[in-house]
């Protein structure tokens, strides 16, 4: 015959049996599947998965009392916050409970952060290992930067403090830049902010036309609320993406890879708004000394052709003088000559009156002649006096006729 | 003619064939001083031409500068 136990009987006896075998706390490594909180309580789904990332092989209830959690803050301050995230990989010290009524329940105790941070070094370091192996890490830099950054897809919180400050110092730049900015929200902590970053990044992608570059800032945060940029197909899609990508993801200690792999990696939001506006500063002093140049050469030219034209003046100046100066001497020539040849006229007047003077005077000599007067002349002199003439003096007496040479005898 | 309607090149030539024709004619006595006045005035009517132009030339260049 079948014996028949209470379901309370069977309960118990499965109370015992843990009881008996899990007299201590044990440690466990597992994934937190996702977590609930309510008053100061956390609830956790605690899951291993299996080689191939996607099958569940094991799962389980977990719960950190209230009192417990305070603990920890208490030891290791905001950190367990960061890891209490779904999608991390975790070390706690759980003691089993079971509960006749309630079944089994982890008892969370303790945390090993050290565990979790190591994991995601880890993470970094196979992504790291997977970058170079794809000759991905400097990919994106190989890009050519725009002169001038002013379209700006922004990969952000929309209510992050870091988005504000990258908004808020771009509107403030002292230059009086426009900045065209368009916000790709995405999740700041949790599981589900990869999938939206890769997400944001494929519609930022599509319409790649739109835009000079893409920022992706966060600000602020623990390392732990970093792990999305560690992530292998976030920094792949980065690395791959057809436009610059600066990040701002605003921590202090050390890189994430995303920083790796993006153009220019910045420490914080502010950081990369202040990069962007010297950026644009410097296209646009380029810009004014390119225009100086050009002024200075321009002005230059104007004063070369100034100088050849100065040049031409000068040269038709003198051209025009010389040939006024020929019409003045010209002038002075034929000038020169109008007293000289009215002299000259006057003079041949004067001339002509002379000769018909004389042929006056010759014709009423030749009248004497003519009546038997005769001229007496001596070495070529008309003597008008006998004591003008001595004895044996040779003269010549001119008659109507003809002369005759004679010699005085006393 | 009276001078005021000469050109400068009607003026130089019209006083060139007057000095030519002093030099290689005879002049009627009359005449000489009539040709005397009207070469003074040719060369006065020449130089206030010229003077005028140097004059409009010289302005020219101070309008530009």
């Amino acid at each position: 015959m079948k014996q028949i136990r209470s379901l309370f009987e069977v309960q118990e006896h499965l109370r015992r049996v843990i009881a008996l075998n899990f007299l201590e706390s044990v440690w466990v490594r597992c994934e937190i599947a996702a977590v609930s909180r309510a008053r100061g309580h956390h609830f956790l789904s605690l899951v291993q998965k299996g080689e191939n990332n996607l099958q569940i092989v094991a799962q389980a209830e977990g719960v950190i009392w209230a009192s417990t959690f305070s603990k920890w803050r208490k030891t290791y301050g905001k950190t367990v916050d960061s890891i209490l995230q779904t999608g991390l990989e975790v070390a706690f010290c759980i003691k089993m409970d079971f509960h006749e009524r309630y079944g089994l329940k982890l008892l969370i105790e303790d945390i090993d952060p050290a565990f979790t941070i190591g994991q995601l070094e880890l993470l970094r370091r196979e992504t790291l290992l997977q970058l170079e192996a794809k000759a991905l890490i400097g990919k994106n830099r190989t890009l050519l930067f725009p002169k001038v950054i002013q379209r700006i897809a922004v990969l952000s919180s929309e209510q992050a403090a870091g988005y504000q400050d990258f908004v808020q110092q771009l509107h403030h730049n002292p230059f009086g830049y426009q900045f065209d900015y368009q916000l790709f929200a995405t999740t700041v902590q949790g599981e589900t902010v990869q999938k939206e970053l890769r997400a944001q990044l494929q519609v930022i992608q599509r319409q790649a036309k739109r835009f000079d570059a893409v920022v992706i800032t966060r600000g602020g945060g623990a390392r732990l609320d970093l792990v999305a940029f560690d992530d292998f197909s976030i920094c792949e899609a980065i690395a791959n993406f057809p436009l610059p990508v600066l990040t701002g993801i605003g921590h202090d200690v050390d890189e994430v890879v995303a920083d790796k792999v993006a153009y220019l990696a910045l420490k914080t939001p502010t950081a990369v708004a202040d990069f962007l506006i010297q950026h644009n500063l410097e296209f646009e002093t380029e810009m004014l000394q390119i225009a100086r140049h050009i002024q200075w050469r321009t002005a230059q030219m104007i004063k070369n052709k100034q100088l050849d034209l100065n040049y031409l003046a000068s040269n038709i100046s003198f051209h025009i003088h010389k040939r006024l100066e020929q019409q003045h001497f010209r002038l002075d020539v034929l000038k020169k000559n109008i007293p000289r040849l009215i002299n000259a006229q006057l003079q041949l007047a004067n001339q002509r009156i002379e000769h018909l003077e004389k042929m006056c005077t010759w014709i009423a000599i030749s009248q004497h002649l003519k009546r038997g007067l005769a001229l007496v002349h001596k070495d070529g002199q008309t003597i008008h006096s006998v004591y003008d003439l001595q004895p044996g003096d040779r003269i010549v007496l001119q008659l109507a006729d003809g002369s005759i040479e004679a010699v005085i005898q006393g | 003619m009276s001078p005021k309607s000469l050109t400068y090149e009607q003026a130089i030539a019209e006083l060139e064939q007057l000095l030519e024709d002093l030099q290689n004619q005879i002049i009627p006595v009359e005449a000489i001083a009539t040709k005397s006045k009207r070469a003074n005035e040719l060369v006065e009517f020449c130089k206030m031409k010229l003077r005028s132009i140097e004059a409009e030339i010289k302005q020219q260049g101070e309008d530009i500068l």
